[in-house]
């Protein structure tokens, strides 16, 4: 087995006990703050807080009975959930957590993650459709329409930051704000687009003012009606991991992605200062040495030294990876400070918001972008219109052929 | 930089998480109780014993707004690579042998842009995005 394939394979396991972990305590963390936002206490009986509770309830939802409904096509039904729960899952086989800490540096992420996402729709349909019972096939079909509805504000709100930095890897565009390709201006469009992009990621995942699919007063539980035991827990585990996938997202395409920066004056113009190895800084002033020094990995005895290079640890892979959970969690605390807030929506209305709101300011914004980034070209550059003052390369091209 | 193998690793992963799913399902289905009964196995119908087919005749709307998100998926989908490309279309780049193009490639994708918003507003106009 050779050296890359064994991380890789070590590094996915991690990522996704991480991710397992992460969905579990997720669910805990959102019924305490719901409880916290409505004067109740929450879970608080199981461990010490209640911090044991979403061990008990994988333990019980293991044990449950599994009701299999006798019209369902079995195929398809036992498929739906690993298609609905895979697809958010395989989006974080896209997604750079830090600097060097990724499952893949793929340079067209963006697109295949938009494909990913509408993968995941496919999950939900058949789920519906599979079960063969009225309610679901209802559940599923509204879960289509909503789905496919904000899948183009989403995939229209991507292109701005696309357009800015005229990249499709993740790595590119995090470094947005402090990049070659930056202006002020620019904010202009970013921060409608990031508004846009969340509230379509809000509805990409079903969550709170979009949570139609799961309507329970109008269809029971939608889709997922005739599910249960393991195979239920499989759609709200890919919720969990898809709201964290999209949180993921935002935080690359308008945050700023695992970088840090603060500004070195009050004046905001001035070149800010680049703090995304803060480790590395801290490390460097206390001064550790011996055993203690990076980069940090498994003990040597245990992992021989081919393999230890690739599964250690740098200070600026553990700075950036600690910043990017930061900031993804203050968006999946939002997430979840919103299904607190708002009130869930009315099906015509929430056509009505996609197709007639979001999809036009969408198209606007692509559409602005491009003339910004014409017209306001990068604070840094010499001249003002650089396409006319640029050598023409085509001269070059005939020299070649002349010198021969 | 040699990209191929990292698409490998994505497939890896999406095929890592599937393995995940069927453990979960058989340390689920060795240890709950199975104990399958005729009335747990009819469909959920309000308490009510199920008749009929379930998949009933629904609302054509749903086809019309799926004919929209396919023409407007598709031509999402064609602007990705313009926009990733803009910047070196416009600008041009250091040590790459094309002509930038300026300007005229903001007109020519404003012209599509164009058409897909009067395709909207005739959307629109003819109430396909109604939902009533």
């Amino acid at each position: 087995m050779s050296p890359e394939l064994l991380t890789i394979i070590v590094r996915g396991g991690i990522f996704t006990l991480c991710l397992l972990t992460a969905f579990a305590y997720l669910t805990f963390i959102e019924r305490r703050m719901l409880a916290f936002f409505t004067w109740r206490v929450g879970p608080n009986r199981v461990g010490p807080w209640g911090l044991f509770q979403p061990v008990a309830d994988g333990v019980k939802t293991i044990l449950k009975q599994e009701m299999v409904p006798m019209k369902a096509d079995k195929v398809l039904y036992m498929m739906s959930p690993v298609i609905a729960f895979a697809a958010c899952f395989g989006m974080f086989g896209l997604i750079p957590v830090g600097e060097g800490v990724w499952m893949s540096n793929v340079p067209v992420a963006v697109l295949l993650l938009l494909g990913l996402s509408s993968l995941g729709a496919y999950g939900l349909i058949l789920a519906g459709w599979s079960s063969q019972s009225r309610y679901p096939f209802l559940g599923s079909l509204r879960t289509c329409a909503q789905v496919i509805s904000y899948e183009l504000a989403l995939g229209l709100t991507l292109l701005v930051p696309v357009i800015i930095t005229g990249s499709l890897s993740f790595n590119d565009i995090g470094n947005i704000y402090w990049g070659p390709h930056w202006n002020p201006l620019y904010l202009l469009v970013l921060l409608p687009a990031g508004l846009l992009f969340l509230v379509a990621a809000c509805a990409e995942t079903g969550r709170v003012p979009f949570d139609l699919p799961e309507c329970e007063a109008e269809i029971v539980a939608g889709y997922h009606t005739e599910y249960s035991s393991m195979k239920y827990a499989m759609f709200p585990m890919g919720e969990y991991i898809a709201m964290t996938a999209f949180s993921a997202i935002a935080v690359h395409m308008f945050l700023g992605g695992y970088h840090l920066y603060i500004p070195s004056s009050i004046d905001l113009t001035q070149p800010w200062i680049n703090i995304s190895n803060w480790v590395g800084l801290l490390v460097d002033k206390i001064g550790l040495s011996g055993a203690l020094a990076p980069p940090w990995g498994p003990p040597k005895w245990l992992v021989p030294e081919p393999y230890w290079a690739s599964l250690s640890l740098s200070p600026a892979g553990l700075s950036t990876t600690l910043t990017f959970l930061a900031k993804m969690a203050i968006l999946i605390l939002t997430f979840m400070w919103v299904r607190a807030t708002l009130p869930r929506m009315r099906y015509d209305q929430l056509m009505r918001f996609g197709w007639k709101l979001m999809l036009p300011v969408g198209l606007v914004l692509v559409f602005l972008t491009s003339v910004l980034v014409v017209f306001a070209p990068p604070a840094g550059s010499e001249a003002e219109d650089d396409y006319g003052s640029r050598p023409q390369p085509v001269v070059e091209v005939e020299d070649v052929y002349a010198s021969r | 930089m040699n990209t191929t193998g990292e698409y490998n690793w994505v497939a890896l992963f999406l095929f890592g998480g599937a393995c995940v799913l069927g453990l979960a399902f058989a340390l689920a289905a060795l240890l709950r109780p199975s104990n399958p009964g005729l009335f747990k196995r009819l469909t959920f119908e309000s308490g009510a014993r199920a008749l009929g087919d379930a998949l009933v005749r629904f609302n054509v709307r749903f086809y019309i707004l799926a004919i929209v998100f396919l023409m407007f998926d598709v031509d999402v989908v064609f602007i990705f690579p313009w926009a990733a490309a803009f910047r070196l279309l416009v600008f041009g780049e250091e040590n790459r042998l094309f002509t930038p193009m300026g300007p005229a490639c903001l007109w020519e994708m404003f012209v599509f842009i164009g058409i897909l918003m009067l395709g909207w507003a005739y959307a629109y106009r003819k109430g396909a995005l109604e939902w009533v």
